[in-house]
């Protein structure tokens, strides 16, 4: 997981891509992976009551679990639903880059993400960074503020520091309002100060939580406790760290899997969904050929090359048929005031 | 430079917030209220303020 990363990435993707992006759909792509479920790893009591994933890393990433919420396939369908209520091309594809640039960063850490859920459940790692969420939030913090994870905000950090003109004034209204389905119909109603302070809300956010969790696990806390065991924050910037912690490592996740029904009986569904869209594929090409062009190639198959029809396409002038699938009339070679039949 | 010496007074009192209470850092929605009511609350409050008491005679 990436603690600083998610608020920042918009900022510089919106430097490079400028009006072609819509900002806010760009912002809520990149925080859709874990708005509804990041409570649920580190637990929330309420009533005396506590709510917690009994297997933190493999509810966050894995399957079972909502780990296909960090997948490819996920985005893609999320934006698709998007482009179909709102019917915007822009506002959907720029969620699908936020959506997007979230799994593959949380690919940094020694969990991963499952890219190509639903067709596989192999956690992509890279392992740079311990995955510690099943330890707390205040350990979690610790761990990944003293190891590679801490560098790798810190990257995006002094990125988006560099690409600080999306942040002012004069881009917002050049760029931001323009491409921006959200903040264009804001304009019609809220403060521009108001609206400024919602655009840059992700880099403030970002970037104090970065240097306050740093300072917090460094130079004030030290350490925490999580189950009446001590984790001492000590910096530890080799791959796959802080050593002090274990973190969950992907050969772990995903190794039990469910043997309820309904887990057995979805791959077996998939398999079939799979071959359903092959068949409406294959149907497709088929028709897109056309029976003229089929004929063509058999015969073309069976007389040789220079004695058989020519490969007719559909659509093309002398098929007979339009894109459209209809049958085309003939084309006229007489002047239009003669009333004979064309052809005659 | 007003603007950015108000935007800079809300991150160092929102970092010390969070360094004194990490669940003020909880998630994005609690930088973006308090962000919107430092910056566009508080110049209101004052201005409202301000607005109604006459400086000198």
């Amino acid at each position: 997981m990436s603690w600083a990363a998610h608020d920042l990435e918009p900022y510089v993707i919106q430097k490079h891509l400028g009006r072609k992006v819509a900002f806010m759909p760009l912002l809520a792509g990149s925080y859709a992976p874990d708005i509804l479920t990041k409570w649920f790893v580190y637990g929330v009591g309420f009533f005396g009551f506590e709510a917690k994933a009994s297997n933190p890393a493999q509810f966050h990433r894995g399957w079972p679990g909502v780990g296909f919420t960090h997948s490819l396939v996920f985005g893609v369908v999320l934006a698709l639903i998007i482009y179909r209520v709102w019917g915007s091309p822009v506002v959907a594809y720029s969620f699908l880059i936020g959506q997007w640039a979230h799994a593959l960063t949380d690919m940094g850490d020694t969990v991963g993400t499952m890219l190509f859920f639903p067709f596989s459940t192999h956690l992509f790692s890279i392992g740079a960074w311990a995955y510690a969420g099943e330890l707390g939030r205040q350990v979690d913090a610790g761990a990944y503020f003293s190891g590679l994870g801490f560098a790798w905000d810190g990257v995006w950090v002094l990125w988006a520091c560099l690409s600080w003109q999306v942040l002012t004034r004069d881009y917002f209204r050049r760029e931001v309002i323009v491409g921006d389905p959200f903040y264009r119909w804001a304009d019609k109603t809220l403060s521009e100060p108001l609206m400024l302070a919602v655009y840059r809300a992700a880099f403030f956010y970002g970037v104090c939580r970065w240097v306050a969790w740093t300072v917090w696990a460094h130079w004030i806390a030290g350490g925490a406790s999580f189950n009446g065991k001590r984790y001492n924050f000590k910096l530890d910037l080799s791959w796959g760290g802080p050593h002090w912690v274990h973190g969950v490592q992907a050969s772990t996740v995903n190794t039990a899997g469910c043997r309820c029904p309904c887990c057995r009986a979805a791959q077996r569904q998939l398999a079939a969904y799979g071959f359903l869209v092959l068949c409406v594929r294959v149907k497709k090409l088929r028709q897109r050929l056309g029976p003229d062009a089929i004929q063509g190639a058999r015969d073309g198959a069976s007389t040789g090359p220079l004695q058989g029809r020519p490969r007719l396409r559909r659509g093309s002038p002398r098929s007979g048929r339009s894109r459209s699938g209809r049958r085309s009339t003939p084309a006229r070679t007489t002047a239009p005031g003669d009333r004979s039949p064309p052809g005659r | 430079m007003r603007t950015l010496m108000l935007y800079a007074a809300a991150g160092v009192s929102y970092t010390v917030l969070g360094i004194y209470n990490q669940n003020f850092l909880y998630s994005f929605f609690e930088g973006l209220a308090f962000l919107c009511a430092f910056v566009v609350g508080v110049p209101w409050v004052v201005k409202r303020l301000w607005g109604g008491r006459k400086i000198g005679p």
